[in-house]
């Protein structure tokens, strides 16, 4: 597991060096990602300290989820292309924060629990604006070497990750409540997804390296 | 309880393998989809410039036919025309004064003129004449041509080994047949030297 989480450290380390490299050539899609990495690295580390510091680190998981559709959301609501996706798109956001706001509202407690209820859903919305991506990909008349498209790599990623998560994030709360051991050991799952979500980031963003503009 | 939580296990890793199961035919399917749509793309590209190809061999064939039919029409009618209008004045009567024979001969001489350079024309508007007597001749010819204005000093060489280009390769004399005429109505200089490298 310590093992584990070194990989999963070093790869975020890496993405962050890789997109700071990239810089100057990152587009505008991809601008989210420069806060996203950075956050990903101080939630983790706030998990971790959590445990030698004993404080809730719920919250702050909580917090990053909201943020970090909200950043994923502006990542694809700059790659795009048709109006009507975008506002497919601004309406799945609006219906996140109002489940949200009532979910919070009906029971408060939840900020402060291993319950990741807002995950799945934010997962959704996520998995849906891969499969809009992927459409517009095929519908698209210019043709393009795909493999060389940041996208195509960061879309695979969030697939795999968002779909592979859900069962596991689901039934978090009740795992941990009922089987803690058993929780401990279905985290491999999201530890592992993980490791290929942002070994898939690192692939797109040494193609934005490689690839001036594609859009 | 031990069972209830191997159940557990079990159907989430299941349900998990199940997701990114679908997950993995999904992107084959738009992986296989991209290639197929690359495939065609391809061979579009491929039809486009085939055709494009025909368009310009049939435009070349039309400008080839419509020169050739020039060259022949100056070959079979004006040159005849103009050889029986020699004729006609070599039979001219020699009882006439000084100066009307003096006229007569600067005609003659004005008809021969007219005649060799409409030939000369018709053999450079001949394309299939100029496959049939190849690239090398072609271009004395023109030179000849220019020579024979006495406007221009010329020299031609050839370096390395000779050989015959495929006829529509031997088309390339168009090309210094339009740097002649050049030549003939822009240039200053005084002489045109023509230098082949003839690599295989």
């Amino acid at each position: 597991m310590i093992l584990l989480k070194k990989v999963y450290y070093l790869l975020i380390l890496i993405n962050i060096i890789v997109l700071a490299i990239g810089y100057k050539k990152i587009t505008k899609p991809f601008t989210p990602f420069l806060i996203l990495l950075p956050l990903v690295f101080i939630t983790q580390l706030a998990g971790d300290f959590s445990k030698v510091y004993h404080f809730n680190k719920y919250p702050a998981y909580h917090i990053y989820i909201a943020i970090e559709l909200l950043l994923l959301s502006a990542y694809y609501y700059r790659l795009f292309r048709s109006r009507k996706n975008k506002i497919l798109l601004a309406a799945c956001l609006l219906l996140f924060v109002v489940f949200l706001l009532g979910h919070y509202y009906r029971n408060p407690a939840a900020f402060f629990e291993a319950g990741f209820f807002d995950f799945v859903v934010a997962s959704v919305v996520i998995i849906i604006c891969t499969i809009i991506y992927f459409i517009e990909e095929i519908n698209m008349e210019k043709e393009e070497i795909f493999y060389q498209n940041p996208s195509f790599w960061i879309n695979i990623g969030n697939l795999f990750f968002y779909t592979g998560c859900l069962f596991v994030m689901g039934f978090n709360l009740y795992l941990e409540s009922h089987y803690p051991s058993l929780s401990e050991k279905l985290i491999y799952i999201n530890y592992s997804l993980n490791l290929l979500l942002y070994l898939l980031y690192i692939k797109a963003f040494v193609c934005i390296l490689k690839v001036k503009k594609l859009y | 309880m031990h069972f209830e939580s191997e159940e557990i296990i079990l159907t989430i890793v299941i349900g998990t393998v199940l997701v990114l199961f679908f997950v993995v035919v999904i992107l084959f399917l738009y992986l296989l989809f991209q290639k197929k749509k690359q495939k065609y793309s391809g061979e579009k590209k491929l039809m486009h410039s085939q055709f494009q190809q025909a368009l310009l061999q049939t435009q070349i064939e039309i400008q080839e036919q419509t020169l050739k039919t020039i060259s022949e029409e100056i070959h079979d009618n004006i040159g005849q025309v103009l050889s029986l209008a020699k004729l006609h004045l070599n039979t001219f009567p020699g009882s006439i004064d000084e100066a009307t024979q003096i006229k007569v001969d600067e005609t003659k001489q004005l008809v021969g003129k007219a005649i060799n350079d409409l030939r000369d024309l018709s053999r450079s508007l001949h394309g299939e004449k100029i496959s049939e007597i190849g690239l090398q001749q072609a271009i004395e010819n023109e030179l000849r041509i220019l020579q024979n204005t006495k406007q221009f000093e010329t020299s031609f060489s050839i370096t390395g080994t000779k050989y015959r280009l495929d006829p529509q390769k031997e088309m390339v004399l168009r090309v210094c047949s339009c740097i002649s005429s050049w030549v003939w109505s822009n240039s200053c200089s005084k002489s045109v030297f023509i230098c082949i490298l003839s690599f295989r």
